[in-house]
């Protein structure tokens, strides 16, 4: 009979259809994940590797030793701060995987500590979607600091507030109208190239005489130099990493741009650069937004060399580690406001009150509800002979102040 | 009585009567439902008993048989090891599951050989199922781990095509640099010269590294497509270029001059080939891309194979279990018949019952309802409804024998009743109206009567002026003599006295005094016969003024004071004369801003001696009924008033009284003529109807006021009235 066969197959339909999919979701985020009663787990990814090194392995230096300060010290509430560093190499696809990695397989409690802008980038949205914070990036980028207010945690200057700085010394010191930009061709250099556009323009009421760009982790800036010089420039300001940079000058230099004045953003990376540039007596100048590591007056510096002595006894104290330093001190000021039950939404309003102060020794980085930018200083360095000395203002020729 | 006797098919019958038909047409469908039930509940449970256990067994081994063929589609798409493991787990159920029911089917020993040998073929099937699911995991597996491998190959030659673009892209910028400025090194000490940097071969260098720089990201490119591609077809082309461009490649590479960046470069590009083709000394390796993905076609291929086998398997499968499930069938089949048969057979009753009962319910409803019932309380309600818009003639006509017949019968009463109290009330109406006719004529007699008196009133008036005026007239020459008489005596009188006292001295003391007493007394006589002739004839002069009531039109400008108090001293002297006892004061107050009035001189003296006269009756009345009180002094108040404004100024005159005043209930009856309050001797009813007529021809007004004591009057004339009157008259 039909009826019997028709029962057989409507039974068999339901009992064979496809099972439900068991849903592949992450893991939940936990508001404490990486604490323990005796622990707190921090991310880290940045470049350990390739050009930009330089930045990752000194930032990882100076947060280690204040790490390392800190946890001599008893620790935050009594439990001992531990950094998970990873190595992305200056690329933003590796950026992902290691953010991805550092959240769901080692659960750190925050993140810390990111170089540079194209990688912060990659990193952000990841971050975003999680009640985890990312702090004390190595990069003055605005996008950080105009979006994501609850997510980025800012330690230094802007880039524009830099390039603004560069501008305007520039004009006040020595006069100088014509200026061209050698960026990198990615978001760190767009970023940095808008920031000139807008202080030239807000400072000479100009447009840049030229400017060129080059890929990033290579070292083909020659092209670059062609374009720039075409411009005659009075000053180059490049956006760029120390090797890259310190190439492009060494080059300029020699095609005969030796009255041109070089400036550069603190991301460039004074210390590496000033390495590369030994036999350069020109005027190279790069802004910063710690205070010079050798200024032995503050307290800041004094603990900050002593830790970092701790930490590596060979290591040379710099504007990058000293950077990493405060990021370090920082995350442990925060920690120890949040209270003994710290979680995300604790730590982030440590952060987040009316407006926050977080002394670290004689340095003050401000915070409020729509101000996630700690410090607003930048400071300024020149590179001369392969030496790196604090200067208040732009200097005339050869290491000697310019007199009218 | 009779009622009694005859049968009576009352509502409450007939309702019960239809009722009791539905109920037994149901009882009876619901009885032979019953029945049918019971017979069929017999054979299914005869069925159920017999045949069910076999079906569950056949129904379950389908039931997994094709679960087990839709799982191996799935190990097909799955694309990860987790997927795999949970499939087989999946896999692993069913197949327990179909190894159950085979068990069972043993145990239920079909008994015919013939099912025996359906058993041995299910149970080679689930064999052949799973061995076949079996090999399906494994090739899925081997899928997996070469799709792994290709991903991270493609990644790997992308990360190595990328590197390798860094050292071209430096070198390229090298060159145009070189190309542009001469410079090579930061340690060469002079840049080369333009001929030198600018000839062929430095051109074709660049173009060279140009070429391996597009070829090496085109190469790369090519793998990642391969590792896209759903169609294995495609291997074979996407493998040839790759070939070609990894050739290109490796020409321009030998060109590179310098050494290190030329093994560097090398390096990167042996790693890009490598991952493309394999190891470059063997043919086929199948590490190499396009290998793998051949691989991975092959198995998809076999997959094929297996599920195709697979979906072979079920199909027999299938068709043996239906054939099972038949064979159960066949053998509970007779009682399958019966009670397919009893399902007919009842289905043919309670369809020819239901039709039936339909019909039955259409004619109860047609006769009985619609017909009896129904139509008779319209027809009633229409009667009803004819009645209500008063309509009582038409009779009703009387059917049947139940409630509606009273309810007809009843409102046939009602109607005949209704229709007599209709007819009397008509003759009511007509005599009450005859009725309210008639005191309406007897009201216009009365009328009539009273304007017929005024008429006789007024005739007699006018013929008694008329005789006044003639009375008046023949009167008026008399007196004349007497006044003038009077004056000329008088003056007769001084002439004698002048002479007496110029011979006055020859009389004797005694008799000139005599006759000068004498003389005087005659003076004075002669003045009084005089003063009194002159008020005899301002008298009559006021008589004939006001008996000359006809001249109706005749306006004259007149000083205002003087004709009230000529008006006022007429009606004084009259009154005066009726009764001697009679005293008034009258009190005047004058506005002198009223100087000339025009008017009607007959007709406001009439109004003004009206008014006067009414005053002096009211005090009279008062002063005879109050005669102990001593102290009462009738008093008349006369007053005028300039009124109103400039372009209509008026004249307000004012009499009155402190007499006993009038009832409130008589003010508004003061101004109907013939309405008096005196004895009919003394008045006629007609003085204030007469006064208003008058006044309001003047375009005046007339008003009485109570007061505490007494009454006033009071008239508001226009001060040019007359004007009004004389244009009127002469139009």
């Amino acid at each position: 009979m039909s009826i019997c066969r028709v029962v057989i197959l409507l039974v068999a339909t339901t009992l064979l259809s496809p099972a439900r999919a068991e849903t592949d979701k992450p893991a939940a985020i936990e508001s404490r994940q990486g604490i323990t009663d005796s622990e707190i787990l921090i991310g880290q990814t940045a470049a350990l590797t390739g050009v930009a090194k330089g930045l990752g392995i000194n930032m990882r230096l100076g947060i280690l030793a204040a790490l390392k300060e800190v946890n001599a010290a008893g620790g935050v509430h009594g439990r001992k701060l531990r950094l998970v560093s990873k190595d992305d190499g200056y690329e933003p696809e590796q950026t992902i995987t290691n953010i991805h990695e550092l959240i769901d397989k080692e659960k750190v409690f925050t993140l810390v500590g990111g170089v540079g802008t194209p990688t912060s980038k990659a990193a952000l949205p990841i971050v975003a979607k999680t009640s985890l914070l990312y702090i004390g990036p190595f990069t003055g980028a605005s996008f950080l600091r105009t979006s994501h207010l609850d997510t980025v945690i800012n330690v230094r200057a802007s880039y524009a507030q830099e390039t603004k700085e560069m501008v305007t010394r520039l004009r006040k010191d020595l006069n100088i109208r014509r200026i061209a930009v050698l960026y990198q061709n990615d978001s760190y250099g767009f970023d940095g190239l808008r920031g000139v556009q807008a202080a030239v323009q807000e400072v000479e009421g100009t447009k840049l005489v030229s400017s060129g760009t080059y890929r990033r982790n290579t070292l083909a800036v020659k092209t670059a130099l062609l374009d720039i010089k075409r411009g005659k420039p009075q000053a180059v300001i490049s956006i760029g990493s120390y090797l890259p940079v310190a190439t492009f000058i060494k080059w300029a230099n020699k095609i005969g741009m030796r009255a041109t004045v070089f400036m550069a953003v603190s991301f460039t990376g004074v210390t590496p650069m000033a390495a590369q540039l030994r036999n350069n007596r020109g005027r190279v100048f790069v802004t910063q937004v710690v205070p010079p590591p050798d200024n032995l007056k503050s307290p800041l510096v004094i603990n900050y060399r002593k830790a970092l002595k701790a930490v590596d006894a060979r290591a040379q104290p710099g504007f990058i580690s000293l950077e990493g330093y405060v990021v370090g001190r920082l995350v442990a000021a925060a920690l120890q406001k949040a209270g003994a039950d710290v979680d995300h939404s604790s730590f982030l309003k440590a952060f987040k009150a009316v407006r926050t102060t977080f002394a670290i020794d004689d340095l003050r980085l401000t915070y409020a509800k729509d101000d996630n930018q700690g410090s607003d200083s930048v400071f300024l360095t020149r590179i001369y002979r392969g030496k790196i000395t604090p200067v208040q203002r732009l200097v005339a020729r050869g290491g000697k102040k310019r007199k009218k | 009585m009779a009622d009694k006797k005859k049968f009576r098919f009352s509502i409450g019958l007939q309702l019960y009567v239809i009722l009791g038909v539905f109920v037994a047409l149901i009882m009876l469908t619901s009885l032979l439902g019953r029945v049918s039930l019971l017979q069929m509940n017999d054979i299914q449970k005869n069925i159920t008993e017999q045949h069910i256990p076999e079906l569950t067994i056949a129904i379950g081994m389908g039931q997994e048989s094709v679960a087990l063929a839709n799982i191996a589609a799935k190990l097909r798409s799955a694309n990860t090891e987790d997927e795999v493991r949970k499939v087989r787990a999946t896999v692993d159920t069913h197949a327990e599951r179909l190894d159950e029911v085979l068990q069972q089917l043993e145990e239920i020993n079909l008994g015919a050989d013939a099912n025996m040998i359906v058993l041995t073929k299910f149970k080679d099937f689930s064999k052949d199922l799973l061995s076949n699911l079996n090999l399906l995991e494994k090739s899925a597996y081997a899928t997996i781990g070469i799709r792994k491998k290709i991903k991270a190959s493609t990644e790997k030659a992308l990360l190595e095509a990328r590197a390798l673009d860094n050292f071209l892209l430096t070198h390229i910028d090298d060159q145009t640099f070189f190309l542009n400025t001469g410079w090579k090194s930061l340690t060469q000490k002079k840049p080369a010269s333009p001929t030198r940097r600018l000839q062929g071969d430095t051109v074709g260098y660049y173009r060279s590294m140009m070429t391996l720089r597009s070829r090496s990201q085109r190469a790369a490119n090519l793998l990642a497509e391969a590792a896209q591609i759903a169609n294995g077809d495609l291997i074979q082309p996407l493998r040839e270029r790759f070939q070609a461009a990894v050739d290109t490649s490796k020409r321009m590479l030998q060109r590179i001059t310098d050494k290190g960046l030329q093994q560097k470069a090398r390096e990167r590009y042996e790693a890009i080939r490598a991952i493309g083709l394999g190891a470059a000394d063997k043919q086929d390796d199948p590490s190499g891309m396009f290998q793998m993905m051949e691989a991975v076609f092959q198995e998809r291929d076999r997959q094929s194979t297996y599920l195709a086998s697979n979906n072979g398997i079920v199909q027999v499968l299938s068709q043996q279990t239906e054939k099972l499930i038949e064979e159960i069938q066949s053998a509970s089949g007779g009682t399958s018949d019966i009670f397919a048969q009893a399902i007919t057979h009842r289905r043919n009753e309670f369809f020819a019952l239901s039709i039936i009962s339909v019909i039955i319910a259409i004619l109860v409803g047609n006769f009985l309802v619609r017909r009896n019932l129904i139509g008779r309380i319209k027809s009633l309600s229409n009667t009803m409804m004819t009645m209500s818009r008063g309509n009582l003639r038409t009779p009703l006509t009387i059917r049947g024998n139940d409630e509606i017949t009273d309810m007809s019968r009843s409102l046939e009463v009602f109607r005949q009743h209704a229709y007599e109290a209709q007819k009397l009330e008509l003759v009511e109406r007509l005599a009450k109206e005859n009725q309210e006719k008639n005191v309406e004529l007897e009201s216009t007699i009365t009328k009539l009567k009273n304007a017929q008196q005024q008429m006789i009133m007024q005739e007699k008036l006018a013929s008694l002026g008329q005789l006044t005026s003639g009375i008046a007239h023949e009167i008026k020459n008399p007196l004349n003599f007497i006044t003038n008489f009077s004056l000329v005596s008088r003056e007769l009188l001084e002439d004698i006295s002048r002479e007496i006292a110029e011979v006055g001295d020859k009389l004797p003391a005694d008799n000139k005094s005599f006759v000068e007493e004498v003389l005087r007394d005659l003076y004075g006589n002669m003045e009084k016969i005089n003063f009194h002739g002159q008020r005899a004839n301002d008298i009559v002069k006021g008589m004939l003024q006001h008996s000359r009531g006809g001249d109706a039109g005749a306006t004259e400008e007149i000083v205002f004071g003087r004709f009230l108090d000529s008006t006022i001293n007429l009606a004084y002297q009259g009154k005066r004369t009726s009764s001697k006892e009679f005293n008034v004061d009258i009190k005047k107050s004058y506005d002198e801003q009223i100087d000339k009035v025009k008017l009607n001189p007959q007709d406001i003296s009439r109004v003004i001696l009206n008014l006067v006269t009414n005053a002096c009756d009211a005090v009279e009345d008062k002063r005879r009924r109050d005669d102990t009180d001593n102290d009462y002094q009738p008093t008349i108040w006369i007053e005028t008033k300039k009124i109103g404004d400039d372009g209509h100024p008026m004249v307000e005159v004012r009499v009155r009284d402190n007499g006993p005043g009038i009832p409130e209930k008589l003010t508004k009856k003061v101004f109907d003529p013939f309405f008096t309050t005196k004895p009919t001797d003394k008045g006629t009813g007609l003085g204030l109807s007469l006064s208003h007529d008058i006044i309001a021809k003047h375009r005046g007004v007339l008003k009485l006021q109570r007061l505490e004591e007494g009454t006033e009057f009071i008239v508001e004339l226009p001060l040019d009235a007359g004007l009004e009157l004389t244009e009127q008259s002469s139009a």
